[in-house]
């Protein structure tokens, strides 16, 4: 078990490489800037380049709690915080009532086992010895108002109940908030974060996600596909450019099917693993795959 | 590495970074020399990863940090060996220099508008330098566009209000009831509120439109960046989607990119055509949750029919088409013009282009247009007087 002072750049770097997730420098040295500054680490980037990929590898490699935020269009903070039980309120009180046990009724219905926790207020109250993984997923998804909320949420780590006072963290959570770049964030929610951008990864950094995921996937299969889908990348008229959710799926997609060798037909056939939206499948339908492949060959 | 050269880089990129635009704050030098001190002698990379990720808050800053890094690391730990602490200064004074040449030479204003604005329907590829201008244009404009999704809302959005009819909003009624003792008397209900609208935005930047860049320039990167589902267009001889070179980008970053990738600025106008494109490459877009706004004067010589067309089939698939025209500004404007005539059956809100900057202007006029007052606007007026 890992301790948060003591946790050093090898201590993470073991982390991640047991939960199979190839970091490079920048991604190891940022989350480790975020854990010892104990600042909130806003990752944006490409959609399938393993952002939200982070926060579970974190909170399994510490052994701690991952609290998920998703985030979406109109998402309020009373949905992120709190909302009581008014269900189970009426129905205490009718029991009460028939049992004729009023006395101190109200501090009762508003106590805490009438409280329905949200992500942030359960990040707050979160007991352990580590503290929690607060992944606060697609922010840009959410309204602007959201986002001013999530600030001050974000300097105090205190949430008031007015019926039941203020509660402060005993810990800092660990926050790790993504984003697809749909929009563009404020400057004071940039301000409170450290910053770190996940692009598309390289040939030589994608093969060896490929092999330590797809482990069975014989290996001149598993470089074809990954040049395949790097080529993919380069074409200008690619709308949804593959990420590597999309060649993890297309490496898992073939090996199920034991193809022994990969040609022009044989991806044709999962396409559906690459493209997303009915333009990319029919552009790529037009892309001469077995000069690629002939190529690569060569 | 000797600590005090380290602070007085870690100090200096801090302050270049500020003043390229890079927004750094007191707080994150002292969070970047905290960090460096859990490593004994960081190497180069290392502070160079260290320093990138304090210091940088967006992809697009990535560029101007590495140009920026590699410059002064050589001028600071290269000079240190050869001329001590006055070499460094003289140094970071030589630099200072470099860099405030670079940032004069980027702000000149090489804006020529000493040509006549006119009709023309042919195109002539043109790339358009776009002018330092203040982001309180996005800030107005949003306003103005948030009110008239508000008002022309088209579906329910994720947030409630109380209604007749409806789901049971458990919260009211607990609280309404509780003067009744708890006992549940009156149902209050709540239904999603109908405070959403889609908008698609179609800019006319054409010649005759330029002295207008500035401004569609604001209201594209508004409805690209604080609308969730909001897409944006623009056309002169050809139709273009300018959405992806908006999204997502700083205000600077977003208009380097339209000065640098679109190169039908100022040139002819053919609003049917573009019109005609929109109806059939990217139909996608128009549906019954759509607010259409158009932005151009409707100086189109082409063909009226093609536009009419177009317009019809744009109306029978969006919910409300709105135009905005930066010619009905002035008083005694009639829309007569060919363009301008044959949409004029297909509008459902018309106003001056100004209006966009004018909350309280715009609301009257969307209301006056949608109510049955409509005699009183000049789109009304207009109509009456083509068919006499």
């Amino acid at each position: 078990m890992y301790n948060l002072e003591s946790l050093s750049l090898e201590d993470l770097k073991n982390i991640f490489e047991q939960a199979k997730y190839v970091a490079d420098e920048n991604i190891l040295l940022s989350v480790f800037l975020s854990l010892k500054l104990k600042k909130p680490l806003l990752i944006e980037g490409e959609p399938g380049c393993g952002k939200t990929e982070i926060a579970k590898v974190l909170s399994s490699g510490l052994n701690t709690e991952l609290i998920r935020l998703q985030c979406y269009e109109g998402l309020t903070a009373s949905e992120t915080i709190y909302e009581w039980d008014y269900m189970r309120q009426l129905i205490e009180i009718k029991i009460k009532e028939a049992y004729k046990d009023t006395a101190n009724l109200e501090n009762y219905i508003f106590s805490e086992k009438f409280l329905l926790k949200r992500p942030l207020l359960k990040a707050i109250l979160h007991e352990g010895p580590m503290p929690p993984v607060l992944l606060i997923d697609e922010i840009d998804r959410a309204d602007e108002e959201f986002e001013g909320f999530l600030l001050e949420f974000l300097a105090e780590y205190q949430v008031t109940i007015p019926e039941l006072g203020t509660f402060k963290a005993k810990q800092e959570p660990l926050v790790i908030i993504t984003s697809n770049r749909t929009r563009e964030l404020g400057d004071g929610l940039r301000r409170r974060c450290l910053y770190l951008y996940i692009g598309y990864p390289n040939y030589e950094k994608e093969l060896k996600i490929v092999k330590l995921k797809v482990p069975q996937l014989n290996e001149k299969i598993s470089e074809q596909i990954v040049k395949i889908i790097s080529k993919i990348r380069e074409m200008d008229n690619i709308l949804k450019k593959p990420g590597i959710s999309e060649t993890l799926d297309l490496s898992r997609a073939v090996n199920v099917s034991n193809l022994k060798e990969l040609n022009s037909s044989t991806i044709l056939k999962y396409l559906g693993c690459i493209a997303k939206n009915p333009d990319d499948f029919s552009t790529l339908l037009k892309v001469d795959f077995s000069s690629l492949i002939s190529e690569q060959n060569k | 590495m000797n600590s005090n050269k380290l602070i007085v880089f870690v100090l200096s990129i801090a302050r270049y970074l500020r003043f390229k635009g890079v927004k750094v704050s007191p707080m994150d030098s002292v969070d970047a020399l905290r960090s460096l001190m859990f490593f004994e002698n960081p190497s180069r990379r290392l502070i160079y990863s260290v320093l990138k990720t304090i210091f940088v808050k967006r992809y697009e800053d990535y560029f101007i940090f590495d140009s920026l890094f590699q410059l002064l690391y050589n001028q600071i730990f290269n000079q240190q060996e050869e001329g001590g602490e006055e070499a460094i200064i003289q140094s970071l004074k030589a630099l200072d220099n470099i860099i405030i040449e670079q940032a004069m030479e980027s702000n000149q204003d090489n804006i020529n508008l000493g040509y006549k604005v006119m009709y023309s329907p042919y195109e002539s590829k043109s790339k358009r330098e776009l002018r330092i201008q203040e982001y309180k244009d996005v800030i107005y404009v949003r306003r103005s566009l948030r009110l008239l999704a508000k008002l022309l809302a088209t579906y329910k959005g994720l947030r409630y209000e109380s209604k007749r009819k409806g789901l049971i909003d458990m919260r009211r009624t607990y609280r309404k009831n509780l003067s009744y003792g708890g006992d549940i008397i009156t149902l209050m209900k709540k239904d999603r509120k109908l405070n959403k609208a889609k908008i698609l935005l179609i800019c006319d930047i054409s010649g005759s439109m330029d002295d207008h860049s500035e401004k569609l320039f604001a209201l594209m990167y508004c409805v690209a960046n604080k609308f969730h589902k909001g897409s944006t267009f623009c056309f002169s001889t050809r139709l273009l989607n300018v959405s992806d070179y908006l999204k997502g980008c700083t205000f600077e970053r977003a208009k380097e990119n339209l000065s640098e990738k679109i190169d039908i600025w100022k040139s002819g106008t053919r609003i049917g055509l573009a019109l005609s494109t929109l109806v059939n490459d990217y139909s996608k877009f128009l549906d019954q949750r759509t607010i259409m706004i158009i932005v151009s004067d409707g100086l189109d010589l082409g063909d009226a029919e093609i536009l009419k067309n177009s317009m019809k089939e744009i109306k029978r698939k969006v919910k409300y088409v709105v135009w905005f025209n930066p010619l009905a500004d002035e008083k005694d404007y009639r829309p007569y013009a060919i363009g301008m005539r044959a949409a004029l059956d297909y509008i459902d809100v018309f106003a001056p282009f100004s209006y966009l900057w004018n909350e309280k202007y715009l609301r009257k006029e969307i209301i006056k247009q949608l109510s049955n007052s409509k005699s009183k606007n000049i789109l009304f007026q207009a109509q009456k007087e083509l068919n006499v």
